[in-house]
C-alpha cells in the first residue's frame, strides 16, 4: 500500500507539471482570456504540487513556515482562477461575485496568518483546523460552481464542444473529492486505503483536465463523428438541391449544430438572404449586411457569441458562434469553411441548373411565340384572300346577270383587300427583317417638324385633328424613311384609338431628341400596356380587323428606332390618354467658337 | 352566319347565293348575338367563324349554339388551322379553312343533304 501511495505521489509531479506546461504552450498559441486564465489556473496547482514536495517537512525555519504558508494560499487561488477561466463564457450573478472574491480573499489572506500549520503527525491548533475547513470550502465552493455550469453549458453544443466541457466540468469534481477527502483524513501512519484514494482522484483529474482543453486530434475526430456522418449525409442530399434556398435547408442547419446554437445565413453575391436557420428574418437581414461586407462582428460582448463571416466564391456563409464555440470548437471553425465549400459547389450548380431551365423556358416561349406569330400571319394572310376569292367567284359565276353598279362594287372590295394584303406582306417582310437584324438605317441630318409634319400629309386618314408642335430647327441624325413611318404609325393610332386634339412635340435631352405624339382618349389599359410593343398586339382584334390594322405597326416602330439607335415607348399621357414617344440622335449645331480654328 | 368582318359576310353570301335551295336567314358578329338568332330562326346550317367580336370565341360558343338550335349542323369556317380542336368537339359538325372557300358550298350541301347535282 504504502509503495502504491509513494508511486502516485511521483506521478503527481509528473501530472500538474505537465498540464500546466500544456495549459502555457495552449496560451501561447491561442493568447485570449480564456487560455490565460487556464494557464493560470494550471501553473498554480503545479507550483503548489511542486514546492509542497520539496519543502522539507521537519524544517522549523522561519523561511519554510512562510513559503509553507504562501503556498497553501496559493492553493486557494487554483478554484479562483479555474471560475474566472469559465466566467470567459458564462455570465456570473453580482452575488456570487462577491461571495468569490471575499471567500478567496479570506483564504488566502487567512493561510497566512495561521500561526502554524501542522506537520506529519503533529495534532493541528483549533485555528489551523478551521483554516483548513474555510478552504474546502473555497474550493468547493468555487470548482463546483464551474463544474456545474460547464456541465450544464454542454448541453445542445456540438459534440467535441460539449464533451470538452463536461470533461473539464469532471475533472474539477474529482479535484475537490481529492482535496475535501484529504483535508477531512483522520492522521494516520502510514498509507491508507483512504489516502490511496485520495491520490488517484487527484491524478485522474490531471487527464481529464488535459483532455479538457487540449483533447488529442484522433479523441476529437471520434468524438465528431456523428455531426461528420451527418454533413456526409446532408452533401448527398445536396446534390437534389435546386434552387439555392434548398442548398440553405439542407447546410445550415449543419453550421448551427457545428458552432453551438447561435443560427446562420447563407448570403448570396448581391447580399441577398439565400437562405436561414436559427435566426428571424431581422435577424438574418442584419447578419447578411455584415457578412456581406466580409465583416466579422467583434464588437458584441463575447459571452453573446459573434457573427463569423465565411466567405465564399458565390456569396458568404455567415454563422453566430456561441462564446464557446472559439474556445471549445476550433476544429468545428475549420468545418465550416468545408460547409461553405460545399455550399459554393452545389450553388454554382444550382446556377448552371436554373440557367438550364431558363434558356429552355426562353426556348419553349421563343417557340410559342414564333407558332402564334405563324398562326396569326396565316389567319390574317388567308383572311383577304378567302373574300377576294369569294367576290371573283361571284362576278364568274353571276357575271351575266350582275349590274355594273355590282360589279364595280364586287371590284372596289377585291380592290381593297389586295391593299390590306399589301399592307401586311409588307409588315410581315419589315417584321422578319427587323428581326434578323437586316434593318438597314440610312441616317440622315433631318428636320423633326419637316418629317412630322410630312407623315400627317401622307396618312390615310383624315389629318386635321393633329397639331405638329415642332420648333423649327431641331435636328436629328436619323433615317427620314423609318422616322417617317414610326410617326404615322403612331399618328394613326391615335386617330383610331384616341380621341383628338392629337399633339405632335419635340424636346432635346442630352444626346437625345425625344418625339412624342399624344392623344387625348383613354389610353392603353393598364394590363396591355406590357405587351404593347409585341407582334400582332392588338387591345381587341376585332376593333383593329375593322380598322384594317395589320398589328406590327408598334412593333415595327420600335425595330427601325432601334434599328437607328434610338427606342420607342408608351407613357400614359396626362390627364388622359396615350402618348407613345421615339428618342432619335440629336445633331448639336456647332456654335462658332467650338469649330476648330 | 356567325361572321364579323363585313366583306367576309359578303364573300359568304356570294358563295352561297348560287345555290337556290339555300337562304341565309340571319347574320351575328358574336355568340351572345348568334344565340339570340339561332333560337329564333332555327337554322338548318351554321357557318361559324372562330375570331369573331365579343368575350367568347366561335369554337368555344359552338355548344351553345348547338342547344339554342339543337337540329343545326356547325360548320366552323376559320383562317386558323383548327381541325384538329374541331374533330374533338361533338357540337362541331364539320371544319374548313376559310381559303378553302371554293370547297364552302360542296361542304354546306354534304352537311345539308343537298345533291350538287340539282
Amino acid at each position: 500500500m504504502n509503495e502504491l501511495y509513494e508511486i502516485l505521489r511521483g506521478l503527481q509531479l509528473i501530472v500538474f507539471p505537465g498540464l500546466a506546461l500544456v495549459a502555457l504552450l495552449q496560451w501561447r498559441r491561442r493568447a485570449g482570456k480564456a487560455a490565460a486564465w487556464l494557464a493560470a489556473t494550471f501553473s498554480v496547482l503545479a507550483i503548489v504540487v511542486v514546492v509542497s514536495r520539496l519543502l522539507p517537512e521537519q524544517s522549523d525555519s522561519a523561511t519554510v513556515t512562510w513559503i509553507r504558508k504562501l503556498n497553501i494560499g496559493l492553493l486557494a487561488l487554483f478554484p479562483y482562477f479555474l471560475w474566472r477561466f469559465h466566467l470567459c463564457f458564462i455570465k456570473q450573478a453580482r452575488w456570487f461575485y462577491v461571495i468569490a472574491h471575499v471567500l478567496t480573499a479570506l483564504a488566502v489572506v487567512g493561510a497566512l496568518l495561521v500561526p502554524e500549520f501542522p506537520r506529519g503527525e503533529e495534532a493541528e491548533s483549533p485555528v489551523a483546523r478551521w483554516y483548513i475547513y474555510l478552504l474546502l470550502f473555497q474550493w468547493s465552493v468555487l470548482s463546483l460552481r464551474v463544474a456545474v455550469r460547464l456541465w450544464r453549458a454542454g448541453g445542445g453544443r456540438p459534440t467535441v464542444t460539449r464533451r470538452r466541457m463536461r470533461t473539464l466540468s469532471l475533472g474539477s469534481v474529482g479535484l475537490v473529492v481529492a482535496l475535501v477527502l484529504a483535508g477531512t483524513a483522520p492522521d494516520t501512519e502510514g498509507a491508507t486505503a483512504e489516502q490511496v484514494a485520495i491520490q488517484l482522484f487527484a491524478i485522474a483529474s490531471g487527464p481529464l483536465f488535459l483532455l479538457g482543453f487540449a483533447p488529442p486530434g484522433i479523441v476529437r475526430m471520434a468524438w465528431r463523428r456523428h455531426e461528420e456522418a451527418a454533413l456526409r449525409q446532408a452533401e448527398v442530399a445536396l446534390m437534389k438541391a435546386e434552387d439555392p434556398s434548398q442548398v440553405a435547408e439542407v447546410l445550415l442547419p449543419h453550421v448551427g449544430r457545428l458552432v453551438g446554437t447561435g443560427g446562420s445565413v447563407l448570403v448570396g453575391l448581391q447580399g441577398e438572404i439565400l437562405g436561414r436557420d436559427g435566426v428571424d428574418e431581422e435577424e438574418a437581414k442584419a447578419m447578411a449586411v455584415l457578412v456581406s461586407r466580409d465583416q466579422t462582428d467583434t464588437h458584441r460582448d463575447p459571452r453573446e457569441g459573434a457573427i463569423l463571416t465565411v466567405p465564399m466564391q458565390s456569396g458568404w456563409l455567415g454563422a453566430r458562434t456561441s462564446a464557446f464555440t472559439p474556445f471549445f470548437g476550433e476544429d468545428e471553425l475549420g468545418i465550416l469553411r468545408d460547409i461553405a465549400t460545399s455550399a459554393d459547389l452545389a450553388l454554382a450548380r444550382v446556377d448552371l441548373l436554373q440557367k438550364e431551365r431558363q434558356s429552355a423556358l426562353e426556348l419553349r416561349a421563343a417557340n410559342e411565340a414564333m407558332r402564334d406569330f405563324v398562326a396569326i400571319a396565316s389567319h390574317d394572310l388567308r383572311t383577304p384572300i378567302t373574300v377576294m376569292r369569294g367576290f371573283l367567284t361571284g362576278l364568274e359565276r353571276q357575271w351575266e346577270t350582275l349590274g355594273d353598279a355590282k360589279k364595280l362594287e364586287y371590284l372596289a372590295t377585291i380592290r381593297r383587300q389586295t391593299g390590306q394584303l399589301a399592307n401586311l406582306i409588307n409588315d410581315l417582310l419589315t417584321v422578319s427583317q427587323i428581326d434578323a437584324g437586316a434593318v438597314l438605317s440610312q441616317p440622315e441630318v433631318i428636320d423633326v417638324g419637316q418629317v412630322a409634319q410630312g407623315a400627317v400629309e401622307a396618312l390615310d386618314h383624315d389629318g386635321s385633328d393633329i397639331e405638329v408642335a415642332v420648333p423649327a430647327g431641331v435636328t436629328v441624325h436619323a433615317d427620314p424613311v423609318h422616322v417617317n413611318r414610326i410617326l404615322a404609325n403612331f399618328m394613326t393610332n391615335a386617330l383610331i384609338y384616341g380621341d383628338p386634339p392629337i399633339e405632335v412635340d419635340a424636346r432635346a435631352n442630352g444626346e437625345w431628341v425625344e418625339v412624342r405624339v399624344r392623344d387625348h382618349g383613354d389610353g392603353v389599359p393598364d394590363d396591355f400596356v406590357p405587351d404593347l410593343f409585341q407582334k400582332f398586339a392588338r387591345v381587341n382584334r376585332k376593333r383593329s380587323k375593322a380598322n384594317q390594322g395589320t398589328g406590327l405597326g408598334l412593333s415595327i416602330a420600335r425595330g427601325l428606332a432601334r434599328a437607328g439607335g434610338g427606342d420607342a415607348w408608351y407613357e400614359p399621357n396626362e390627364p388622359t390618354g396615350s402618348c407613345f414617344g421615339i428618342r432619335l440622335p440629336r445633331v448639336v449645331h456647332k456654335t462658332a467658337d467650338s469649330l476648330e480654328p | 352566319m356567325v361572321e364579323d368582318d363585313p366583306d367576309m359576310r359578303m364573300a359568304i353570301r356570294i358563295v352561297l347565293s348560287t345555290e337556290p335551295r339555300l337562304k341565309v336567314e340571319g347574320e351575328a358578329a358574336s355568340i351572345d348575338e348568334a344565340v339570340r338568332v339561332a333560337q329564333t330562326v332555327q337554322p338548318g346550317l351554321i357557318i361559324l367563324d372562330h375570331s369573331i367580336e365579343g368575350e367568347v370565341m366561335g369554337a368555344d360558343g359552338a355548344p351553345m349554339l348547338k342547344e339554342a338550335a339543337p337540329s343545326a349542323k356547325v360548320l366552323l369556317f376559320s383562317a386558323y388551322d383548327l381541325e384538329a380542336r374541331a374533330m374533338e368537339d361533338p357540337a362541331i359538325d364539320a371544319f374548313l379553312r376559310k381559303d378553302e372557300i371554293e370547297e364552302l358550298l360542296p361542304t354546306v350541301q354534304r352537311l345539308l343533304n343537298l345533291s350538287p347535282s340539282l
